[in-house]
């Protein structure tokens, strides 16, 4: 259904003139450097990797909020960033985002009706009567009472929010859904209710969603496949069912485990420095504890070690 | 152990529009000295306002009624300037939200400094509005600061004079998180209530903040306050789970993991530990609504074991073996001690 293909997008950070006289030099943020996956219809594909490795920023390029610096995002075997202007509105009612913080990303100053109402104006469906039905509905299926249309974002609990959020995504029934930390910040009784809902309405609206998450246990849970990513590259694509016992990258392994890495450098600006390495030597290099000489000087690709499990390592065979 | 905060029958209370929001509905907790305790419970339960009243914050809420007694000191009949001096001196704050709890305009170590002025010469505003001043910026202030850094595993950053000088968003989470632990530390508090240590932090840095707390721990009394069960269970010797204003259990944190008795603990354990497979948890029914209660138990609409006495009877505390749990499974019989 979804097919990105080496994508890659860099930001270029400038100062001011100012900035540049002390010393801060004009650099290039590689937040994702070369990804390249698949999501089949019907199917959860988890991503998990840790805050600052680019996960976010790869949900937005493959809608085309943002525009890629390399490669290719195939929709239907249609590519995303050649879209026409009546093709792209067709994506956006068949893809939709469900963002990050809830809490900003609807607006305080619209009520539940006129947020749900809304896609469904842009989108020209439905005349009134069939629009209201169409909201009710949709209320139901997130199990928020109609009450809970009059109210305003402020007035609703985090996990209200969220729902309403998954309500405003759903409405125009998209086909693939990708859900940037739906259940972070949420406490683990609502999480959980939220995360049975999501994949109730999965099964419900035959959705396909792409699963962002740093939390491993729901990933784990809800998806069939599950994505890797660490400064910005997939570095692991594995079966959900073989996750916990069968991944193979030393950063995967980490992340299951409940040591730490050591930390070499937590001050921001230094970490965006040396995020995706410039390309040279595996992106977790630093950090791997069973390093080789190789590591430091050519990057793994991503390559087949098992059907439906890729690695980029060079120890992995 | 000598007992340090006892905290006997408090009600707080919010008058809204609404009506009367009862955020707190006779708290019993006790905190031992060099305790850890943990206090667990979903958003909306009455947690934050908890502490909150503990440093008499709690406004615009009343505590209507109800003692807090910290070290001898019944802390709802101090006047507000006697507070003044238990806060940060005597009980620390560690807020919740690293990322706006510092302010954004002074760097690291002017408002560690701040913390500093505040400590030794009272709140006044006077006095603290000149922080950006280096008039402390003297050798036993740097000493202090340093120390105190170090021991949050921050002295390596010190030395290389990246922290300082730094503004708030240059650093990561974890580091602010740990600049606010070492603020809340520097008035050399009794006891240190730490709201969230570990939320909105992402793998490596909860881990490390985790492990100051850890080593914090051992020194000092603590209150932590958290829905991280992982933050929980490698910190606090003690755990009190809260539900809709009450504090429904509370034991020793191995013997309410193991064996959560109150059903309310055993939903909110399990909604953390599923794996691939399982069935979800069964969770029905909303965050309980401060103003209109349930009659009897608070938590009888959502509760799987429910019996007809739990919507007339509101549940007394009762000890089970080394727990306490407010539950009517418990009230009869052999279960009792």
């Amino acid at each position: 259904m979804l097919e990105v293909r080496d994508l890659k997008k860099h930001f270029r950070i400038r100062h001011n003139p100012l900035a540049r006289l002390r010393g801060h030099r004009d650099h290039i943020v590689r937040a994702i450097d070369g990804v390249t996956f698949e999501i089949c219809e019907g199917e959860v594909l988890g991503l998990v990797g840790e805050s600052g490795c680019g996960k976010t920023t790869l949900a937005k390029t493959v809608l085309r909020l943002y525009l890629p610096t390399n490669g290719d995002v195939l929709f239907r075997g249609q590519s995303v960033f050649g879209m026409g202007r009546n093709e792209l509105k067709q994506l956006r009612r068949e893809a939709q985002i469900v963002f990050q913080d809830s809490n900003s990303t609807l607006d305080p100053r619209m009520n539940a009706r006129h947020m749900l109402e809304e896609p469904l104006l842009l989108h020209r469906m439905g005349q009134r009567s069939e629009r209201r039905q169409r909201i009710a509905s949709m209320m139901e299926k997130v199990m928020l009472s109609p009450a809970f249309l009059k109210r305003h974002p402020a007035e609703l609990s985090g996990g209200q929010r969220q729902r309403l959020s998954m309500a405003r995504a759903l409405i125009i029934e998209p086909r693939l859904v990708i859900a940037d930390e739906p259940l972070a910040g949420l406490d683990p009784i609502v999480s959980t209710q939220l995360l049975d809902l999501m994949l109730c309405l999965k099964r419900e609206m035959g959705l396909t969603y792409l699963f962002i998450s740093h939390d491993l246990s729901t990933v784990t849970y809800a998806s069939d496949r599950i994505a890797v990513m660490y400064k910005g590259r997939i570095v692991e694509i594995i079966d959900g069912e073989r996750f916990q016992s069968g991944a193979l990258h030393p950063y995967t392994r980490f992340l299951q485990s409940p040591e730490r890495l050591p930390v070499e450098s937590e001050v921001n600006g230094d970490i965006h420095f040396r995020h995706g390495n410039g390309g040279k030597g595996c992106v977790f290099h630093e950090k791997c504890p069973n390093r080789t000489s190789i590591c430091t000087e050519s990057s793994p690709g991503l390559r087949d070690i098992a059907p439906g499990h890729k690695v980029a390592c060079h120890l992995v065979n | 152990m000598k007992e340090l905060l006892k905290v006997t029958g408090l009600n707080v209370v919010f008058d809204t529009p609404a009506g009367r929001v009862h955020a707190n509905r006779g708290i019993n907790l006790m905190v031992n000295e060099n305790e850890t305790l943990g206090l667990m419970g979903e958003s909306g339960c009455g947690k934050t306002v908890l502490f909150l009243s503990l440093l008499r914050l709690q406004q615009p809420g009343r505590i209507v009624s109800g003692s807090i007694v910290f070290d001898g000191r019944d802390l709802t009949k101090l006047t507000t300037s006697e507070m003044q001096q238990v806060r940060g001196r005597q009980i620390a704050l560690v807020p919740q939200d690293h990322s706006t709890a510092l302010n954004p305009a002074f760097t690291v170590g002017q408002q560690l400094n701040e913390a500093l002025l505040v400590r030794d010469n009272g709140g006044g505003l006077w006095k603290t509005s000149l922080i950006g001043c280096s008039g402390r910026g003297s050798q036993a202030f740097q000493e202090e600061v340093k120390a105190v850094l170090g021991e949050l595993a921050l002295g390596d950053l010190v030395d290389t004079g990246r922290l300082l000088g730094r503004y708030p968003h240059q650093l990561s989470g974890g580091i602010r998180q740990r600049v606010l632990i070492a603020m809340a530390l520097l008035g050399h508090p009794r006891m240190l209530i730490a709201d969230e240590p570990t939320t909105a932090l992402d793998r490596a840095s909860r881990v490390q903040t985790l492990e100051v707390l850890n080593r914090l721990c051992e020194r000092m009394t603590m209150l932590i306050i958290s829905h991280d069960l992982d933050a929980i269970r490698t910190t606090c010797e003690r755990v009190a789970v809260m539900y809709g204003g009450r504090i429904i259990e509370t034991g020793p944190m191995l013997s309410v993991f193991r064996n959560p008795r109150h059903p309310y603990t055993r939903l909110f354990l399990s909604c953390q530990k599923f794996s691939r497979g399982d069935v979800l948890p069964e969770v029905t029914g909303d965050v309980l609504n401060l103003i209109d209660f349930p009659l009897g138990c608070s938590f009888h609409p959502r509760c799987p074991r429910a019996m007809p006495v739990c919507s007339e009877l509101e549940p007394a505390e009762v000890h089970v073996d080394d727990t306490m749990v407010a539950c009517h499974l418990y009230a009869t019989g052999e279960t009792t001690c």
